[in-house]
């Protein structure tokens, strides 16, 4: 309200002094603005008078211009004061949204460490127990589930060790897993070779850990059936993608090949009933082949389009 | 004196940044409050670099580090610069007043609640920036007053405390004096810009107190270590601070 009554008084005032100023140019044509004069001084008071308004309107129009300068100006600082203030709202959020989420990847790695410590105190159990075992297929059932219990330590293990807390490098796993495999069944990698090959795949845990419990039983199965005792040999895995975004993971060996398994799901061994149920529970297929060793393939649907995420 | 029994009002004069005229303003407002007969302690909390004193040319014989750390009486520390005006002094080149302990903490609060049963208000001026000591007075304190200029560092600095002060020390309230204004425009502009950040990130409506005008009455006073309202009464700011003292005496 001030300032609206400042701005009239100012522009009253702006007014009265071109008034007078229009007035004192008059005064020395008083004849020509009574028309008596001569005809070029009447021309030339005209000039004047134009002149005259012309420069009051160009001093109002400054001072017009110059009270919107202000006031932008004042506009423009105020939005980048906002500007800068959200700002740094932002870089508080994000810095609080990254120092939680470093929390909880702190947290979610002690937990997959501490799972693996207890998935190993487990294993290290079923050890401790085997020199209470007399019988030696009691022995046998004690170690297979020692492996068992190691496939999904590793998981853990990996996941810990990594970046990527949710997805683990299936690759690589397989890797660790069957030379874990190969040392505690006391197999010379030079008389059975070990390839594994294997498409840039992560997978989550809920996948990684019945996969990598299939792998442990076929890689198991081979290693304990497949060769004979002084017969060196190959077992090939091979895990990779299709482009209808399937998993493949096939083992296969060349060794003296299977015996036809028994059609009776109660008749047949503990790690062929795992690797049933496991396929089925991911919605997979398998097929087996026996032509120059044995050749286990099983389809699964992947969870999402594999990928690798480093 | 006569004793006062009632519980005396306690401001905090803050900002956030230095050099806005905390300090000054909170001298000369304890001035014009004495106008209506209130007993006025000011406490020095600028427990690093404090003074008051040095704007009232006040000799200081023992101050809060004192009270603190020899157990010195804290009404024999207490220097009445005027008749209905007492001062509690602060100390100055004592980095570890500036953050006080808990336990410190709370023996200051009792002093200062023990001398200033004696007042009707208790005027606090904080020092600048976010340390503990600063945190602690606002807490401390019924109602808050932010000095802020309108310069943009002030008006930055200024949110920082409040949204610290609001987020994790439960203040919701916060009341604005500007400083150093050159022109009606220029405040309500400040003010609109502050008000509006706030209300934005914080959802917090502050309240403005009014305005304090840039006058050059008030270096020259702080130059000659008079308080401006004393020295030059009829300037622009020493009116301002009067009508601010009103408001404020009458709003609590």
């Amino acid at each position: 309200m001030n300032s609206r009554i400042t701005t009239s008084t100012r522009n009253l005032t702006t007014g009265c002094l071109c008034f007078g100023a229009a007035a004192v140019l008059m005064v020395p044509f008083p004849a020509t603005a009574a028309g008596n004069g001569n005809p070029m001084h009447g021309s030339f008071f005209w000039v004047v008078i134009w002149v005259v308004v012309l420069l009051v309107a160009i001093f109002l129009g400054y001072l017009r211009q110059n009270r919107m300068v202000h006031r932008k100006t004042a506009e423009l600082r105020r939005e980048l004061f906002e500007r800068q203030m959200a700002e740094k709202e932002l870089l508080a959020a994000d810095h609080k949204l990254r120092q939680s989420l470093a929390e909880k990847e702190s947290l979610l790695k002690e937990i997959h460490h501490r799972v693996k410590n207890n998935l190993q105190i487990v294993s290290s159990l079923l050890y401790l127990q085997e020199d209470y075992m007399k019988d030696a297929k009691g022995v046998e059932i004690l170690r297979e589930s020692q492996n068992r219990v190691k496939s999904m330590a590793l998981i853990h293990e990996q996941l810990y060790g990594t970046a990527d807390l949710a997805k683990i490098d299936f690759g690589r796993y397989v890797q660790g897993l069957a030379a874990n495999l190969f040392d505690a069944y006391g197999i010379d990698p030079a008389r059975i070779r070990l390839n594994v090959r294997a498409d840039d795949i992560a997978l989550g845990v809920d996948m990684a850990v019945p996969c990598g419990l299939i792998i442990n039983e076929l890689v198991s199965n081979a290693l304990k059936h497949a060769f004979l005792p002084d017969a060196s040999g190959t077992i090939d895995i091979v895990i990779r993608t299709r482009d209808t975004g399937r998993i493949e993971i096939e083992v296969a060996d060349d060794g003296v090949g299977l015996v036809e398994p028994p059609a009776d799901v109660e008749k047949k061994s503990l790690g062929l009933r795992l690797i049933d149920t496991l396929t089925t529970q991911m919605d997979g297929t398998l097929a087996i082949k026996t032509e120059n060793g044995t050749r286990f393939s099983i389809t699964l649907n992947a969870p999402e389009r594999p990928q690798k995420e480093f | 004196m006569a004793l006062s029994r009632k519980t005396p009002r306690t401001l905090c004069v803050t900002s956030g940044k230095g050099g806005v005229g905390k300090t000054s303003f909170t001298v000369n407002f304890a001035i014009a409050l004495t106008r209506n007969d209130n007993r006025v302690l000011v406490v020095d909390g600028d427990m690093g670099l404090a003074n008051v004193d040095v704007l009232l040319r006040l000799s200081v014989k023992s101050n809060i580090r004192d009270m603190l750390e020899s157990g010195a009486d804290p009404r024999q520390s207490l220097i009445f610069a005027r008749p209905n005006l007492a001062i509690l002094p602060g100390s100055s080149g004592v980095p570890e007043m500036v953050s006080l302990g808990e336990k410190q903490q709370e023996r200051l609060a009792g002093f200062i609640k023990d001398v200033s049963s004696d007042f009707d208000y208790v005027i606090i001026d904080t020092a600048a920036g976010i340390g503990a000591s600063v945190l602690w007075y606002n807490r401390f304190s019924d109602h808050n007053i932010f000095i802020l200029s309108p310069d943009p560092t002030s008006m930055t600095d200024a949110y920082a405390l409040i949204k610290l002060l609001s987020r994790d020390h439960g203040i919701n309230r916060f009341n604005l004096v500007l400083n150093f204004v050159r022109g009606v425009r220029e405040g309500n502009h400040t003010v609109d810009t502050i008000k509006r950040v706030t209300q934005r990130f914080l959802n917090l409506e502050l309240s403005h107190l009014g305005s304090i005008p840039e006058d050059k009455a008030v270096r020259q006073a702080v130059l000659d270590q008079v308080p401006f309202i004393e020295q030059t009464p009829g300037s622009k700011a020493a009116r301002a601070v009067h009508d601010l003292a009103e408001r404020i005496h009458k709003l609590i």
